[in-house]
């Protein structure tokens, strides 16, 4: 057998393909359990709110905390099997640690006041993390974005008495969903 | 190295070796997942993962996941390092 450069660069060009698309399902597949945890932690915390305002608060209190938990406790897993380099919990840690200070910074520099701002800038920022997230690692994860973005500004537009139900139930089932679908790639 | 490996050139086969050398801790890969990266039919993705496990550049496991017959693929260090050196290889060429 005798190649000739070009040979060369339609192989090596088959291995980049073969490489990114490999990488892009594996991610695929290890967010897909984040999603659903999140999902949950957003029907729940939309649920609460539902019943009452304090409920809401309450609510989504608890499932963020138990969220963060658990998204902690699957980091630790993949690791010990292997399923993630060591560094990926540290990645996971860094990115909840970075929205949470962004979105205390912002409520503070806004003077959010009340639950459904807080809820639609927390919720924005989350679709802007898939979005930039998805434009580096695949297009699924950017389209979940752009479709919770969306969902926030009909929720906010729309259904302002009930923003923060709508938002909590509609993005949840969203980022479930999506889960289930991106954990079978 | 002083040629290219004939098995590993092949198309198809490069793509699966690709993939399976991209997995961290040159984790398996299911049969689904290598269709999915490299577009291939079952039939012909089947043959290509057999000639590249008589070649014992990877190992194939099969059986049962959720109730369903699974096979998974797991490039083997010899297969890994005719991989790399192939890429080498390749990398020569074009300076």
């Amino acid at each position: 057998m005798t190649l000739d450069s070009n040979d060369a660069k339609r192989a090596l060009a088959d291995i980049e393909s073969a490489t990114d698309k490999s990488s892009a399902l594996r991610g695929y597949a290890s967010a897909g359990n984040y999603l659903i945890v999140w999902g949950v932690v957003w029907i729940v915390g939309g649920a609460a709110s539902f019943i009452s305002p304090a409920a809401g608060r309450l609510g989504w209190t608890v499932a963020v905390l138990a969220g963060t938990a658990i998204s902690i406790a699957l980091g630790v897993r993949a690791q010990n099997h292997g399923a993630a380099s060591k560094a990926v919990l540290g990645k996971v840690l860094t990115t909840m640690l970075v929205m949470a200070l962004i979105s205390a910074a912002l409520s503070y520099v806004l003077n959010i006041g009340s639950m459904r701002e807080a809820t639609a800038l927390q919720s924005l920022l989350v679709a802007g993390a898939y979005m930039v997230f998805g434009a580096w690692r695949g297009a699924r994860v950017f389209a979940l974005g752009f479709a919770l973005g969306a969902a926030v500004l009909v929720g906010w537009i729309f259904l302002p008495a009930q923003f923060e139900a709508f938002i909590g139930l509609t993005g949840g089932l969203m980022l479930a969903v999506s889960g289930f679908w991106l954990r079978r790639a | 190295m002083d040629g290219p490996d004939e098995i590993i050139h092949q198309s198809l086969r490069l793509k699966i070796m690709a993939a399976l050398r991209n997995e961290p801790g040159e984790a398996a890969l299911e049969f689904k997942r290598l269709k999915a990266i490299t577009g291939a039919t079952d039939g012909n993705l089947g043959r290509q993962i057999t000639t590249l496990a008589d070649a014992d550049y990877i190992s194939v496991a099969k059986d049962f996941h959720e109730n369903r017959p699974r096979t998974r693929a797991k490039i083997t260090k010899k297969g890994a390092n005719a991989f790399d050196a192939h890429v080498a290889y390749l990398k020569s060429l074009i300076g």
